[in-house]
C-alpha cells in the first residue's frame, strides 16, 4: 500500500503525532464499541423508565402520585434517609478521627471492618435483621412481649437502610483524613485551641467536600435500597412500603404506568445525585490542582 | 532509673479523643454490622448438619447458584472488554460532552435497583425496543438466563471503568513513546506494554463486578421471570426461604454465599496489596 | 524563658530515639539542634513542644524557668511551633491564619475584633508580607509560607519559639535570605528559641549555641566557634565541614600516620589502640618534595580553580583520596599541576584516639 503509507508519512511530517496517539480508525472503533454499550445499557434503559411513565399522559403520570400510599412511601423513604444518613455521617467522622489521626493495633482490620457491608448481599443484610429481631430471632419474643415492632415495620426498615449504606461516608473521609496528615491539628492544638475547636475549625473544613461526596452517594443508596429493605419490611401498604417497594407492588399489580411514574421520581433523583457528584468531583479536583500548583510551593506536595 | 506507666494501645499523641470515636466507631460498628452478622453464623452452627446439607444440595438451590455464577461471570466478562473501551474512551480521546458521559457512567450506582429492574424489563421483553430484535433473532431476553445476565451486566458497569480509568491516567506516556521509538506497532505497544500495566486493575474490577453481580437482587428479579429451576438466582431463593419460614435454610444458603463473598473480597485486597506493592518496587 | 530537659529517653518499639539527653538552654538565645537524619534531633524538639511524649523514667522530665511541664496541658505551653511543611492551615487566608491562636482563646481572655486586627497588623509588617492577608496558602512562595508559620506561632506571645527545619523545605537563595532575617528577627524580640537543621552552615551562621546531636545522643554544646575549631569528637569535627580522615596507630606513647609523629591528647594513649587524624581542608599546606618537610607523600591529581578558594585533590601512595584548599593568593605564589608529587603537612590537626574504631 505505497498511497496510503506516503500519506501518512506526509501527515506525520505537517503535524508531529504524539506516540500515544491511536490511529484514527482504532478511535473509532472504540468508541463505537464504548458508546454503542452506554446506550444499549445505560441510556435506553433510564430513557425507557420516563416513556413508560407518561405512556398515557401528564394526567395520568401526575394521577400516579395522588395515591395516599404513593405519599406514605415517598415519606417514609424521606425519614429513613433523613435518619441512616446523620447517624452514619456520624459514624464516618468517629470513625476516620481515630483511624486517620491515631496510631494504633488493629487499625487496618478496623478499615476492612468499615467496608464489610459492601460485600454482603442486601438479601443477607435484610435476613441478618430477621434472625436477630424476628419472631424466630435472638429478641423476637422478648420484642414481641413488650410489644416492641421491628421486623416488618418502620425501625426493621431503618436498620436494614443503615446497614446497607453504612461506609459511604467513612470510606471517603479516611484516606483524606489519612492523606492530610495531624500537623494541622498539632498546630491548632499548640496555639490553644480545644479538642473541639481544632475539629470543628481545621479538620472539618479541611474534608467537607469530601463528606459531602459521601453524603450524597449514602443519600442516594438510602432513598433507593430494595433487596435487603424488602426483606425487612413486609409490605405494609402506607405503613412500611418505601419509594422502591412501591414500584415493586404496582409493577406487579400491572400498574405499569404508576409504577414507571413513581420510578421516574427516583430516577430524577439519581440524575440529581449523579450532578452533584460530578460538581463535587471538579471542585475537589481544583482543590488539588490548587495545591500542587502553588508559586515556588516546594513544601506542598507532601 | 524506673519506668513507670503500663504500655498504651496507641502512641501518645497531642490530639484529643481518640478514646472516644475509637469507642463509638467500633461500638456502632459491632451493634449495626459485627453482632447481626455474626447471627448468621450462630444460626447456621445451631442447625443439624442434615438440614443444612439438604437444603444446599437441593437440585433448585443448586440450580440457583449454578446460575448466580455462571451469569455473574458472563456480565463481569462482557464488562470487562466494553468497560476497558468505555475507560480508554473517556481516558485517551478529547470529544465534546465527555464530562457528562463520564458522570452517566455511574448510573448504575445512583439509580435504585428496582427501578433499574424494571427499567430493563420494559426494554428487553418481547416488545421492547431492543428486546423485540433479541427475541426475532431466536434469543428471548427476558425470563431467561440471558436476562439475568443482562442485568447483571448493567448493575457491573461502573466497577471496571472506574478501576480502569485512575491505573490508565498513570500510565506514564514516555513509556509508550519509547516503545514506539524502539520500533514497536501500536498493537504490540498495547500487548505488551500497557495491557500488562493495566492488569491488575482490570482483574480487581473484573471480581468487585462479579461479587456486586453475585448478591445483587432488585434489578434481576424483574427480568428474570424466577422459574424454578431456570432463572432463579441465590438471593431470591433465600428470600422464597424466608416467605416460608425455613429460616435455617434461609441462614444455610446466605452463609454459603457470604462466605464465597468473603473470598472473592480476600482475592481483592491481595490482589491490590500485591499492586501496591508492584507499584512500590517500581 | 529557660528551659531544662533532663534524661529523657524515647523508643519507638526497639529504636532508641533519644537516650537519656539532658540539655539547658538559658532564657532568650537561640539554640541549633543539629544532625544527620535520624540522630533524634526533631524528636527532642517535638517533645520539648509537648507534642511527643517520652519513656516515663522518674528522673525524666522537662522544666520552663525550672517548673516540670510534663503534666500540662500543651495548648497552656505557650509553645510557638514552626513546622518544616509549615502546616499552615488551608483552607484560611494568611490573616485568619496568624490570628487563630487568638480567636480560639477562651471568651474571658480573647481579645476584642480590632485588637486581634491590630496584632495581625504588626506581624504581618514584621514579617514584611503586608497587602497579602486575604491570600490563601496555596497561592504563597515557599518563603513567603515559611513566614506566616512563623508569624502564626508568634501571634500568641510564645515563651519559647520552636522551629523544626525551618528552611529545609526552600530552595538555596531563598535560605539564605531568610536565615539572616530570622537571626535579625531574633535579636529584635529576644524569645527564647530553639530550631533543627541537619545544615551545619546554617547552625554555624544563625545560633548561639549549637547542640550536636548523633544517635540519639548530644555529642557536643557549644557556641559556633567552640563546637567548629575544638570540636569533643570525630563525628563533631566529620559533621562540621569537609574532614580528611587519616588512620594510624598509638605507638610507644605516639600518635603515628606514617611519616607524621604526633603528641596524642592526653588520656587513652594505650598502645595499639587506633588514632584518627582529622585536619580540615583549608589547613592542610602542600610542600614541593625534598625541601626538608615532614609529611605525607602524594600526588595531585585534580585541580579546581573556579570558586572561592582553589580545591586540590590528591591521592597518597596507598591511595587515599586528600583535599586541600588553597587561597587564590597562595596558589598564584606557588602554582602546582596535575602529576606533580608533593608533601602534605597539617597546620592544625585534630587527633582521637578511640578503644574502638566506629
Amino acid at each position: 500500500m505505497p498511497a496510503l503509507s506516503s500519506r501518512t508519512a506526509a501527515s506525520a511530517a505537517a503535524r508531529p503525532k504524539p506516540a500515544a496517539d491511536d490511529p484514527l480508525w482504532v478511535k473509532l472503533l472504540v468508541s463505537f464499541a464504548a458508546l454503542s454499550f452506554l446506550v444499549v445499557f445505560l441510556a435506553v434503559p433510564l430513557a425507557a423508565v420516563f416513556v413508560e411513565a407518561l405512556r398515557k399522559g401528564l394526567a395520568a403520570y401526575f394521577d400516579s402520585f395522588r395515591h395516599p400510599d404513593a405519599w406514605a412511601a415517598i415519606r417514609l423513604s424521606l425519614l429513613v434517609a433523613g435518619i441512616a444518613v446523620p447517624l452514619n455521617l456520624v459514624f464516618g467522622l468517629a470513625a476516620s478521627w481515630a483511624i486517620a489521626k491515631f496510631e494504633f493495633r488493629g487499625k487496618s482490620v478496623l478499615i476492612s471492618l468499615v467496608d464489610l457491608p459492601f460485600a454482603v448481599s442486601p438479601v443477607i443484610a435484610g435476613l441478618i435483621y430477621v434472625l436477630v429481631f424476628g419472631m424466630q430471632g435472638w429478641f423476637g419474643p422478648w420484642l414481641a412481649a413488650h410489644n416492641i415492632e421491628i421486623i416488618f415495620a418502620v425501625p426493621g426498615v431503618v436498620l436494614a437502610t443503615i446497614f446497607v449504606t453504612f461506609p459511604f461516608v467513612a470510606r471517603e473521609l479516611i484516606p483524606l483524613m489519612q492523606e492530610q496528615g495531624i500537623e494541622e491539628e498539632e498546630a491548632a492544638i499548640l496555639l490553644g485551641a480545644s479538642g473541639w475547636q481544632t475539629f470543628w475549625r481545621v479538620t472539618l473544613p479541611n474534608v467537607k467536600w469530601g463528606l459531602l461526596y459521601g453524603v450524597i452517594l449514602c443519600n442516594a443508596r438510602a432513598l433507593g435500597e430494595f433487596g435487603a429493605v424488602s426483606v425487612v419490611s413486609g409490605h405494609l401498604r402506607g405503613r412500611t412500603n418505601t419509594m422502591p417497594l412501591h414500584v415493586e407492588i404496582l409493577y406487579n399489580e400491572y400498574n405499569a404506568v404508576a409504577a414507571f411514574s413513581v420510578a421516574s421520581l427516583l430516577a430524577l433523583l439519581a440524575l440529581v445525585t449523579l450532578v452533584l457528584k460530578t460538581l463535587v468531583e471538579m471542585r475537589m479536583k481544583s482543590h488539588q490542582t490548587e495545591e500542587h500548583a502553588a508559586p515556588g510551593g516546594t513544601g506542598a506536595g507532601r | 532509673m524506673t519506668l513507670s506507666g503500663a504500655p498504651s494501645l496507641k502512641r501518645r499523641s497531642v490530639l484529643p479523643g481518640f478514646g472516644l470515636t475509637l469507642g463509638y466507631a467500633v461500638l456502632y460498628l459491632s451493634l449495626i454490622v459485627l453482632i447481626p452478622l455474626s447471627a448468621l453464623f450462630f444460626k447456621t452452627a445451631t442447625a443439624s448438619w442434615d438440614h443444612i446439607g439438604r437444603t444446599l444440595s437441593d437440585p433448585r438451590v443448586l440450580n440457583a447458584f449454578r446460575l448466580s455464577v455462571g451469569a455473574s461471570l458472563a456480565a463481569a466478562a462482557v464488562n470487562a472488554v466494553f468497560g476497558l473501551a468505555v475507560a480508554w474512551m473517556l481516558v485517551r480521546y478529547r470529544f465534546p460532552g465527555k464530562r457528562i458521559i463520564d458522570a452517566f457512567v455511574d448510573l448504575p450506582f445512583a439509580l435504585p435497583t428496582a427501578v433499574s429492574g424494571i427499567a430493563l424489563t420494559a426494554v428487553y421483553d418481547q416488545n421492547g425496543w431492543i428486546g423485540r430484535w433479541l427475541y426475532a433473532a431466536g434469543m428471548p431476553s427476558t425470563n431467561s438466563s440471558l436476562g439475568v445476565a443482562l442485568a447483571l451486566t448493567f448493575i457491573g458497569l461502573p466497577f471496571v471503568v472506574r478501576t480502569l480509568q485512575p491505573a490508565l491516567e498513570d500510565l506514564d506516556p514516555e513509556v509508550e513513546e519509547a516503545a514506539a521509538s524502539l520500533g514497536a506497532g501500536r498493537l504490540s505497544t498495547f500487548l505488551y506494554v500497557i495491557f500488562p500495566a493495566i492488569r491488575p486493575a482490570l482483574l480487581t474490577g473484573f471480581t468487585l463486578a462479579f461479587a456486586r453481580a453475585l448478591g445483587e437482587y432488585g434489578s434481576v428479579i424483574f427480568i428474570a421471570g424466577n422459574m424454578p429451576m431456570k432463572t432463579e438466582i441465590v438471593p431470591l431463593v433465600i428470600v422464597m426461604k424466608l416467605e416460608q419460614y425455613d429460616y435455617t435454610g434461609a441462614t444455610a444458603i446466605a452463609a454459603a454465599m457470604l462466605v464465597l463473598s468473603f473470598v472473592l473480597l480476600l482475592a481483592i485486597n491481595g490482589l491490590q496489596w500485591w499492586t501496591a506493592r508492584h507499584r512500590a518496587a517500581r | 524563658m529557660s528551659i531544662q530537659v533532663r534524661n529523657i529517653t524515647k523508643t519507638f518499639g526497639n529504636f532508641v530515639a533519644l537516650d537519656r539527653v539532658s540539655l539547658d538552654i538559658p532564657d532568650g538565645e537561640l539554640v541549633a539542634l543539629l544532625g544527620p537524619s535520624g540522630s533524634g534531633k526533631t524528636t527532642l524538639l517535638r517533645i520539648i513542644a509537648g507534642l511527643e511524649g517520652f519513656d516515663p523514667y522518674e528522673d525524666s522530665e522537662i522544666l520552663f524557668d525550672g517548673q516540670n511541664v510534663a503534666r500540662q496541658n500543651v495548648g497552656r505551653r505557650k509553645v510557638g511551633f514552626v513546622f518544616q511543611h509549615y502546616a499552615l492551615f488551608r483552607h484560611m487566608t494568611v490573616f485568619e491564619n496568624i490570628a487563630f491562636g487568638l480567636r480560639v482563646r477562651p471568651r474571658g481572655s480573647r481579645p476584642t475584633r480590632s485588637q486581634i486586627r491590630e496584632r495581625v497588623g504588626e506581624l504581618l509588617e514584621l514579617i514584611q508580607l503586608e497587602g497579602i492577608e486575604n491570600r490563601y496558602p496555596a497561592q504563597l512562595s515557599g518563603g513567603q509560607r515559611q513566614r506566616v508559620a512563623l508569624a502564626r506561632a508568634l501571634a500568641i506571645q510564645p515563651q519559647v519559639l520552636l522551629l523544626d527545619e525551618p528552611f529545609g523545605a526552600l530552595d538555596a537563595k531563598v535560605r539564605l535570605g531568610l536565615r539572616r532575617w530570622l537571626r535579625r528577627l531574633h535579636d529584635e524580640i529576644h524569645v527564647t528559641s530553639v530550631f533543627v537543621t541537619h545544615d551545619q552552615e546554617e547552625a554555624l551562621e544563625v545560633a548561639d549555641r549549637v547542640v550536636v546531636m548523633n544517635q540519639g545522643r548530644i555529642e557536643q554544646v557549644g557556641t559556633p566557634d567552640e563546637v567548629f575549631h575544638q570540636p569533643a569528637n570525630a563525628f563533631v569535627m566529620d559533621f562540621l565541614g569537609n574532614v580528611n580522615l587519616f588512620r594510624g596507630r598509638m605507638e610507644a606513647g605516639r600518635a603515628v600516620f606514617g611519616a607524621l609523629v604526633f603528641e596524642p591528647p592526653p588520656g587513652a594513649v594505650i598502645d595499639g589502640n587506633t588514632a584518627r587524624l582529622l585536619v580540615r581542608p583549608h589547613d592542610l599546606e602542600i610542600h614541593a618534595r625534598g625541601d626538608g618537610h615532614v609529611g605525607l607523600e602524594a600526588r595531585i591529581t585534580r585541580i579546581q580553580s573556579a570558586g572561592p578558594v582553589v580545591k586540590i585533590e590528591l591521592a597518597t601512595d596507598s591511595n587515599e583520596s586528600v583535599f586541600v584548599e588553597l587561597s587564590h593568593e597562595r596558589f598564584r605564589q606557588r602554582p602546582h599541576a596535575v602529576g606533580e608529587s608533593v608533601v602534605v603537612a597539617p597546620r592544625d590537626s585534630r587527633i582521637f584516639v578511640e578503644e574502638y574504631t566506629i
